[in-house]
């Protein structure tokens, strides 16, 4: 019997939910099947689970239990780039990966054969996978054994590495594996109590005729990988080689007309090359290199996927046109970031709107190449004592306008319906408020928080004192209203002894 | 370890310094108190639905309060709106929030110079797919007629409306703009304002010229 390794990553969503918000990590935070009241709960971390949120549950419900409870959808699309830049990074350590999908949690099984050659042991093998994988920002867990329902069974703790020596050790370890340790939905484990099954042993037994129509699919897929025979290789997934071309240039290229020119030529065959392999271009990389040797990299992000080489190139143009080189460029390469290409029944039979997204997202997409990917940005709140904290700008996702967030249907709603408040003669508790205007250079006005001139003050000082495990900050923070009315915005260090003008009351 | 006691359910000793008892502390006033009355409807809304008015020019001393709650209420629409500002300052982005603005979905587009201000107004109104694009970058720059005209015409042509806030000695040279609105605040009580918005330049003929509303400042803010 030849080795294998089992590689688990539990509550995979999950993870992928915390990879794109850090923030929640420590808050309430569950995927949901989508952002409406009937959604369902997929997953929910270990504070959501604190608070009775459970999976399966209807995403209203869950926020009755906890109004703050941070939700989002996790897109198939999303879901599956993931998993192959996982594959990819999985490929580094065995020559054939195999996955495989259960219940939310995503599987792959490697071939290990030989490679004790090559690492000290199996587990230090194991060990530095797991750590290149967190480093990848997922938790997984590893299991090395000799069967795949083995390794499945026992590849549940993540960061920890599992090695079976002999294959009776393992089936002795398997039998008397909880089924709770399955990823089996949550109703599936409970019913299985309820028949008396708490073992793999004992879930083995039952009568594999009734197992799909009892319990679905995907337990019958688990329930099927321990019927597969002994011996049988791990099937892998090669990766898919990247989308990319590269030309040399002779004689080397001075003027930006000529480069453009190369450009769109390689961005043409990028482009009858994602065709050919049924894909859409999510974002282009190019790189050009000149004859000092430098480099310089520019990425460029349609509105949309897209195969459309013209877009491409009009994208370039307008980013490169821009620039200039003090060497001649003799290297250009063009790299496609791609995505199955999808098709949306749905959009065939829809009346365009008259307000369409994608001439929004593509209004985008062009300021952000001829102005800079930083030129389009979004404010995201942190959670922060200091004002200027509260708050840090990010690229503006192109991708996702006019595609409802959770914010936008869920949490607007929410918000209409407090303001749809009759302000006559209710209990005024500030449908409006005044809004600040903040100089994002404020370093550069330390100095200028005195108001000049006779002013009152017209609010504080309100003393912040934060960050003490690190390092202390306190500041007094005051608002001073001016003999022309404009009430400026400002805070005292009192350890510096410096005045630092933030805004205004606008 | 020292400590107080209390008598159970009152605070019969004299309090701390820096200590103030909940009572005595300041409340909120209505907006009846400060004798503010709801109008049927918004003069934001009255505006709104005027026919052409596609540029709006907006000052005063709450000038950005008034451009937040137009964004938040076309938001509450549904509709799609767009910000242009100047690199160096911006809104404060938890008193958007504070307003019932979506974040997650206001693309904000970040000049450095008005050229390039120009192309981010031009490239969003032809788009046709935001109904409400604000301009904030209050710099003395004269909107010249070719431009005020331009914009004009992609507003009618998209259903854009163009929303800028302006200073009082800047908006002298922009002539050909239909609307101008004064937003100011006044304070009535402390963290109670009264919010005037007054039309100053009619040139759809709205009816309505004037309009209060009830508002709080910002944390901190008497």
């Amino acid at each position: 019997m030849d080795r294998l390794a089992c590689v688990s990553i539990p509550a995979f969503e999950l993870q992928l939910l915390i990879k794109r918000f850090p923030s929640w990590q420590e808050v309430p935070a569950a995927v949901i099947s989508e952002p409406k009241p009937l959604g369902r709960v997929i997953a929910a971390n270990r504070s959501a689970l604190k608070a009775g949120v459970r999976p399966d549950m209807r995403y209203a419900q869950a926020l009755s239990l906890r109004p703050d409870l941070q939700a989002a959808v996790i897109a198939r699309q999303d879901r599956l780039t993931a998993q192959e830049e996982i594959i990819a990074l999985l490929y580094e350590f065995a020559p054939t990966v195999e996955s495989a999908r259960f219940a939310h949690s995503t599987m792959f099984w490697l071939d290990v054969r030989g490679l004790s050659r090559l690492y000290r042991s199996y587990t230090q093998w194991g060990e530095q996978l797991l750590e290149s994988l967190k480093a990848f920002g997922f938790l997984g867990a590893c299991a090395i054994g000799w069967s795949r329902l083995g390794t499945f069974a026992a590849a549940q703790k993540p960061g920890a590495v599992r090695l079976f020596d002999t294959p009776e050790e393992e089936a002795k370890a398997t039998r008397g594996t909880a089924v709770r340790y399955l990823p089996i939905a949550p109703f599936v484990k409970e019913r299985l109590t309820h028949l008396g099954i708490r073992t793999v042993e004992e879930f083995l037994q039952l009568p594999k005729g009734g197992v799909r129509s009892r319990f679905g699919t995907a337990v019958e897929g688990i329930y099927a990988i321990s019927a597969q025979g002994e011996g049988v290789p791990v099937q892998g997934s090669a990766p898919r080689e990247p989308n990319r071309i590269r030309r040399v240039c002779m004689p080397s290229l001075r003027r930006v007309t000529p480069i453009l020119e190369n450009i769109g030529e390689l961005l043409r065959e990028v482009s009858e090359g994602s065709r050919r392999r049924l894909s859409r271009i999510r974002s282009i990389t190019v790189r050009l290199r000149d004859e000092s040797g430098a480099v310089r990299v520019e990425e460029l992000t349609p509105a949309e996927p897209t195969r459309d080489h013209e877009l491409l190139r009009k994208l370039c143009e307008l980013r490169l046109s821009r620039l200039s080189w003090k060497e001649p460029v003799e290297e250009i390469v063009i790299e496609a970031e791609e995505e199955e290409s999808l098709l949306d029944q749905q959009e065939l039979f829809i009346h365009p709107p008259k307000r369409r997204p994608e001439r929004g997202r593509r209004a985008l997409s062009l300021l952000q190449a001829r102005l800079g990917s930083d030129s389009v940005l979004r404010a995201e709140l942190q959670d922060s004592h200091l004002p200027e904290g509260s708050f840090l700008w990010h690229s503006f996702e192109v991708q996702r306008l006019g595609r409802a967030s959770l914010a936008g249907s869920l949490g607007a709603s929410i918000e209409r319906a407090i303001q749809e408040q009759d302000v006559n003669g209710s209990r005024f508790g500030g449908e409006i408020q005044l809004v600040r205007r903040f100089l994002r250079s404020s370093g550069d006005n330390r100095g200028a928080g005195r108001a000049k001139g006779s002013s009152k003050v017209v609010g504080g000082p309100y003393v912040v004192s934060t960050r003490w495990w690190l390092t202390p900050v306190e500041r007094e923070y005051h608002y001073r209203e001016l003999e022309d009315g404009t009430v400026e915005w400002s805070y005292y260090d009192p350890e510096r002894r410096v005045w630092t003008l933030l805004g205004s009351v606008e | 370890m020292g400590g107080r006691s209390f008598v159970s359910g009152s605070l019969s000793e004299a309090l701390p310094p820096g200590v103030r008892r909940a009572s005595e502390l300041p409340r909120y006033r209505t907006a009846a108190e400060i004798g503010v009355t709801a109008a049927e409807k918004p003069l934001r809304e009255v505006v709104r639905e005027g026919a052409g008015a596609r540029v709006i020019e907006l000052l005063g001393t709450a000038a950005l309060t008034a451009a937040v709650r137009w964004t938040a209420e076309a938001q509450g629409r549904g509709e799609q709106v767009a910000w242009v500002n100047a690199r160096e300052e911006c809104f404060f982005p938890p008193d958007l929030a504070a307003n019932g603005v979506d974040l997650e979905t206001l693309p904000v587009i970040s000049v450095r110079e008005r050229e390039e201000a120009v192309e981010a107004i031009d490239t969003l109104m032809r788009s046709g797919f935001f109904s409400l694009v604000v301009v904030d970058w209050k710099v003395q720059w004269p909107l010249e007629g070719a431009l005020q005209t331009r914009f004009l015409r992609l507003g009618e042509h998209h259903g854009v409306t163009l929303l800028f806030l302006s200073e009082e000695h800047a908006s002298r040279g922009i002539a050909l703009v239909p609307v101008r609105i004064r937003a100011d605040r006044r304070r009535e009580a402390p963290g109670v304002y009264r919010l005037t918005l007054e039309i100053v330049r009619d040139k759809r003929g709205f009816g309505m010229t004037r309009q209060e509303e009830a508002a709080h400042g910002p944390p901190g803010l008497r």
